[in-house]
């Protein structure tokens, strides 16, 4: 893929979660991996202007506390580099994940294709008190095995393999919250059972995502 | 209706079902019947954006046999099920949609409806007793939880709605999904006292109640 077709591919990704309401535009942060390389929006292309691109590579991230890419796109680096998996990293404020970021906790299983396609739970990290090393440690940490994160008071981090399946992926988190939120009002929610929900996430991962 | 007009519906149909938001990507299933003994599924696995007609499948009602090297969607054993018990129906859908997935997902095992969409979809709406996705467990679970309704929750899983047309099946979907939304927020209200809820301060009881958790 050459720059402006990857320029076109961030642009119309971005696009469509904006459109979706996945997220709002003024807290877009979109990156793609593309070969060893990380794209990413630097800022809204509306303020940009230019839509312009900015690269970081992975294989050469190390976080010294004074790079200027700043610390959202440091960790979707590391998260690239730990996680070949995923290929596209969006951050999502839809409203029931933002009740679960000021809530804290983990999300449970409530809902079985979110034990598929996210994990069989979802953590929500306290990591603003804590350097960045530390921080992004921590986020790591808790997204193994799963394709989402929420950080505390602020978004969730939703990953996937093309910007379909990242969408997705937050489209499901959102239900997901929203099921754990208003369960409470139901008497409580009923849980998929543990081995059932590891047996849903690993068939998903090794049958669907693999069809178109 | 002949075999292609059916494909032409489903497929167009999933399309709708997408742009509705009542599923994600592959989630979710649709069909109708094409005669006494077959019915056009949605294949399994395929996301609704990139089928044409040629992907739909022509499943038999009574054995599920079908031709081809693509799967028809893992629930086909739930539509089939439909089509035998109830003759009147033509079109089967099954969402993953917000609202009655939250409630699929609660204790409460019965969502009694009033007025309007009692009218349309039933009295009482049950849920189904959660199974593994494509079960046998599921067919006997759901069925039984249908009933005489035009839906049924599936516990952890979403809905099954259903009509004499897919007009009528995707107007059963977008009732129940609003009937879903009301249920809550008239639970809500019980339990916090609030006489005028709504999804802000139901958030905001969370909050108060369970941060920190």
């Amino acid at each position: 893929m050459d720059q402006s077709t990857i320029r076109e591919h961030l642009l119309t990704g971005s696009k469509k979660l904006t459109d979706t309401g996945i997220v709002s535009a003024r807290s877009l942060s979109v990156s793609f991996r593309h070969k060893d390389k990380m794209f990413f929006v630097p800022v809204t292309p509306e303020q940009d202007g230019s839509g312009a691109i900015g690269v970081m590579d992975i294989a050469r991230f190390s976080y010294d506390g004074n790079d200027p890419a700043g610390f959202e796109n440091q960790l979707h680096c590391a998260i690239f580099k730990h996680r070949r998996d995923l290929n596209v990293l969006i951050h999502s404020d839809q409203v029931n994940i933002l009740t679960s970021c000021r809530a804290g906790g983990t999300i449970p299983p409530l809902l079985d294709d979110f034990a598929q396609l996210v994990g069989v739970s979802v953590n929500v990290v306290d990591d603003q008190s804590l350097p960045g090393d530390k921080a992004i440690s921590k986020i790591l940490h808790a997204l193994k095995r799963r394709n989402a994160v929420l950080l505390s008071n602020r978004f969730a981090i939703c990953g996937g393999k093309d910007f379909d399946d990242a969408l997705a992926t937050a489209q499901v988190l959102e239900k997901g919250c929203k099921a754990d939120i208003e369960t409470k009002c139901l008497g409580g929610a009923v849980r998929i059972n543990k081995i059932e929900a590891y047996l849903m996430r690993w068939v998903y991962l090794f049958k669907y995502s693999k069809l178109k | 209706m002949d075999i292609p007009g059916a494909k032409e519906l489903v497929c167009r149909s999933g399309l709708r079902l997408q742009e509705q938001g009542l599923v994600a990507r592959t989630w979710g299933n649709i069909s109708c019947r094409a005669d006494e003994n077959r019915f056009v599924i949605t294949p399994s696995g395929i996301t609704y954006s990139r089928l044409t007609p040629d992907d739909m499948m022509v499943v038999n009602i009574h054995d599920l046999a079908f031709a081809g090297n693509t799967k028809p969607s893992s629930e086909s054993g739930v539509h089939a099920g439909i089509y035998q018990s109830r003759p009147e129906i033509t079109a089967v859908i099954h969402t993953h949609q917000a609202a009655a997935s939250s409630v699929s997902a609660g204790r409460e095992r019965v969502v009694p409806l009033k007025g309007e969409a009692a009218a349309i979809i039933g009295h009482n709406i049950n849920i189904a007793g959660y199974a593994l996705p494509g079960t046998r467990k599921l067919i006997r679970s759901a069925l039984n939880a249908l009933g005489n309704n035009y839906a049924v929750l599936l516990g952890n899983h979403g809905a099954i709605c259903i009509g004499t047309d897919m007009d009528h099946a995707f107007k059963v979907a977008m009732t129940l999904e609003t009937a879903c939304q009301e249920f809550v927020l008239e639970r809500f209200s019980r339990i916090s006292g609030i006489r005028h809820p709504d999804l802000t301060s139901l958030h905001e009881w969370y909050l108060n109640t369970y941060s920190g958790r």
